[in-house]
């Protein structure tokens, strides 16, 4: 008879381990993973190398980008974990705030008003399985999961029928110019490394990164919205207000989405598109990008800046499929993101858990 | 089965928790561990049961040398730890947390709890929801659910309400390790344990300082000494001062020259007719009533967690019979739960639970040292205190927190006899101050000792007692309550 005895560890593992644990791992899954992969898929080595090794990849502004967005989405869900909702619906959030632009877009309202009306959205959608897991006691999980694809179903549909643009292919029509970040300018010595990042995000991201930190381990408001997590019943009879943690919670994990699906938005191609292969979900969108970072949320919920780390991990695994190429791009990309948040999750074993393994004895 | 822990060592970071500790237990026999909170008795059968690794030290299992145990070969041993909160399914009842524990165990659940039932005479309501049991139901679930299991050596943390309220739990454990069962009982409470265990080990410290085997009857005054004696060299990494009392308390205006707290028809259960209860400013008033017979549903009726059939919770005048718990709490009633740590959350820091109760990081330390509570550090974990700690950091979140009126259910279990005196002169300085006390307990000797008025809970509703009388006779408690 043999057991695994896995426990978690009671104390945080510092700061410089996991980084130097998290990187290595990433590196030995991902590349031997998809070392392994293309040999069998026929890739020519020659190819990956030049991929993988090719230093100007690891900092190249599409590589930045996305980090920014995975750890905006992340630190979003994060702080939604810390009061115990596990959001499964990320990618839905992230598609109606699309939405919320785009109307601001046809409507001429502003940016700030698409901001607005994207916060507003987000907080009505997100409280839906929130608050049925706190007042009816139903699975968060599941119910965020469901209205995930419930809301890129919508929003397929208003691409696809009621906000249609002039092409023949179902997509929205573009953003209007005025609807618009700010991005470091083309003379500037930060353009090859920023160049695709909208200053508003960086500033957001530095903020949330200082300000959860700080919240939810130095403030008598952080440790009331963690206490949900723990228990309804602790939270109440310490004096927590739930009602408001839960309005505080979603309304801070509101404006980093919103933040993350304008990057995402006005950043790219500006349009969203309908998905014609899926018929749920949407185009502008990499997959799995609302489960990556749940997973990221979930792994730094204690230390909420080793997001940024993780997101970056993510954003290189994303950054190898848009640089793959051929018939086997979509398993070579689902691989790639599946072995990077495997060394996530192993990074998470080998650092926060005492794991043993006893052999047979006698009894 | 022979178990015995040779040199046990265990740090909590920089803190030595134990220290070369060493205990043997044999089949048939029943072994106290006695110590005061803090002592190292639960990290001890921590390390026996698996749940944490000792540092050094090694575990021998009938002659086999093992340096470590893990839960599950503890259990496939037949190895079992009642906890002192028992880690239950809360929202599934006991015989649904038996079938979990059985898994691939296929036993008929209704013919097993017929059969144990009967054989060892144990009343445990298996249909009932863990939720809605007290700790001390909880405790004596688990012990069955054990024994079902198989236990062949059974640790039991902390069972003193069991052990001092329920003749037939005693009564149990004599014929359990008859059968050639080995138990071992931590406790902090001498007189729950002596006139039933065959050895007793003495901790301090994270030492054990005795073994006992002889008259442990005539030696009470000597395993006290053991047991609480303070030098002057104590380890400098525990904060304590005992009975300091750094806080200060100055007595708030009367507001309420009457009563702070009526409860008017209140009915909590079918069984148990209306409840009038009040309480006045500045008062001690106890409500004793037998454990799971209408203790923790009128402690959840008042905290709000549920709903009373009918009648009016009156505080300070306003009725707060549909208010949620936490605007209870603000309008400045402290909840003590029966289970503490639905109070104190394990996941926590010290400095974070402090922090919850807007006591700031400098002020903590003086806030602790109130209750002389054994910690490491303001950053260490809850989950590192003992029982008996968490109850005292309980009582010193209430002494800085200075609330008007505390409700608590069982406020003085966990606690020894150190804890229990630096807890009684507490809360009649808090009462001084203009705090008043409603307190929900199911042992009379400890509410006869601290309150001003008692009642007694029984099927006739709350029946106040004279309290000069139940000095003299305290058996027109018993009587009451059972009537």
């Amino acid at each position: 008879m043999s057991l695994i005895y896995v426990r978690r560890k009671s104390d945080e593992p510092p700061t410089i381990k996991i980084v130097v644990v998290s990187l290595v791992v990433f590196i030995v899954i991902v590349f031997i993973g998809v070392f392994l992969l293309m040999l069998i898929s026929g890739y020519e080595l020659r190819d990956l190398v030049n991929i993988f090794f090719d230093y100007r990849n690891l900092l190249s502004p599409e590589v930045i980008r996305y980090t920014m967005i995975i750890a905006l989405l992340s630190l979003a869900l994060l702080i939604n974990v810390a009061g115990g909702f596990i959001n499964l619906g990320g990618e839905g959030l992230i598609a109606l705030s699309m939405l919320a632009f785009l109307i601001a877009s046809i409507y001429n309202l502003g940016i700030l008003t698409g901001f607005i009306l994207s916060i507003l959205l987000l907080i009505a959608w997100a409280s839906i399985p929130y608050l049925s897991k706190i007042y009816l006691e139903s699975s968060d999980v599941l119910v965020s999961f469901l209205q995930n694809f419930i809301a890129l179903f919508i929003i397929n549909h208003i691409v696809a029928h009621v906000f249609r643009g002039e092409l023949a292919r179902p997509r929205s029509p573009p953003i209007d110019p005025s609807i618009n970040l700010h991005y470091v300018s083309q003379g500037s010595i930060l353009y090859n490394y920023l160049g695709r990042v909208s200053i508003e995000s960086i500033i957001m991201l530095i903020i949330a990164i200082v300000f959860l930190s700080y919240l939810l381990s130095e403030t008598k408001t952080g440790y009331s919205l963690r206490l949900l997590s723990h228990s309804i019943k602790t939270a109440s009879i310490s004096g927590v207000n739930i009602p408001r943690s839960i309005f505080l919670n979603l309304l801070i994990s509101a404006i980093l989405l919103s933040f993350a699906s304008a990057e995402l938005l006005l950043g790219g191609e500006r349009r969203i598109f309908y998905n014609e292969n899926a018929k749920i979900g949407i185009g502008s969108m990499s997959f799995g990008l609302g489960y990556v970072s749940l997973s990221i949320a979930i792994l730094s919920v204690r230390k909420p800046y080793i997001s940024l780390l993780y997101s970056y991990i993510l954003a290189l695994g994303y950054m190898m499929v848009f640089l793959s190429y051929g018939f086997y791009r979509l398993v070579l990309g689902v691989a790639i993101v599946g072995l990077s948040l495997l060394s996530v999750l192993l990074s998470e074993l080998l650092l926060r858990y005492e794991v043993r393994l006893s052999w047979r004895l006698r009894r | 089965m022979e178990i015995k822990l040779d040199q046990i060592i265990k740090f909590f970071g920089s803190l030595k928790v134990l220290d070369n500790a060493s205990i043997h237990i044999r089949s048939g026999e029943i072994v106290g561990l006695l110590g005061e909170n803090g002592a190292g008795k639960t990290t001890l059968m921590n390390i026996l049961y698996g749940l944490y690794r000792p540092d050094k030290g090694v575990i021998y299992v009938n002659g086999h040398k093992r340096y470590y145990m893990d839960p599950l070969y503890s259990m496939k041993l037949g190895i079992l730890f009642v906890q002192q909160f028992p880690r239950l399914i809360d929202s599934m009842t006991g015989a649904e947390n038996l079938k979990l524990l059985l898994r691939r165990d296929k036993r008929n659940i209704p013919d097993l709890l017929r059969e144990y039932g009967a054989k060892y005479d144990l009343q445990v309501d298996f249909n009932k929801k863990v939720a809605e049991m007290t700790i001390l139901e909880r405790q004596k679930l688990y012990t069955l659910i054990s024994v079902i299991l198989g236990a062949r050596v059974l640790l039991l943390d902390e069972p003193n309400m069991l052990l001092t309220t329920d003749e037939s739990f005693r009564e149990f454990l004599r014929r359990y390790a008859r059968e050639g069962n080995s138990i071992l009982i931590s406790s902090h409470k001498i007189s729950a344990v002596i006139d039933l265990v065959d050895r007793i080990y003495v901790m301090r410290k994270g030492k054990v300082v005795a073994d006992i085997r002889d008259n442990i009857r005539e030696r009470y005054d000597e395993i006290l000494k053991l047991m609480f004696e303070y030098g002057n060299n104590r380890d400098k990494e525990y904060h304590v001062v005992v009975g300091s009392g750094g806080v200060e308390y100055e007595a708030r205006e009367n507001l309420f020259k009457r009563k702070i707290l009526e409860l008017k028809d209140l009915v909590i259960t079918e069984e148990i007719r209306k409840i009038n209860v009040y309480v006045n400013d500045r008062e001690i008033v106890s409500v004793i009533s037998i454990a799971g017979k209408g203790d923790k549903e009128l402690f959840d009726i008042l905290a709000g967690f549920r709903k009373s059939i009918r009648g009016k919770i009156i505080y300070k005048n306003f009725d707060i019979s549909s208010d949620p718990p936490y605007r209870r709490v603000v309008r400045g009633i402290f909840f003590v739960p029966d289970n503490k740590l639905d109070l104190i959350s394990p996941r926590y820091k010290i400095r974070e639970i402090m922090g919850l109760w807007s006591i700031r990081n400098n002020e903590i330390s003086k806030c602790l040292s109130e209750t002389s509570v054994m910690y490491r550090s303001p950053e260490a974990s809850v989950s590192e205190l003992s029982g008996g700690n968490i109850s005292r950091m309980i009582l010193a979140i209430i002494a800085c927190n200075k609330p008007d009126l505390v409700i608590a259910h069982n406020i003085f279990s966990g606690l020894d006899l150190l804890g229990y005196e630096i807890a009684t002169k507490l809360i009649k300085r808090l009462r001084t101050a203009g705090v008043s006390f409603l307190l929900i307990m199911n042992d009379y000797e400890e509410a006869l000792k601290i309150s001003d008025r008692i009642y007694v809970l029984s099927e006739r509703g709350a029946i106040e007692i004279n309290i000069n009388e139940a000095y003299k006779d305290p058996s027109v408690i018993w009587r009451e309550m059972v009537s």
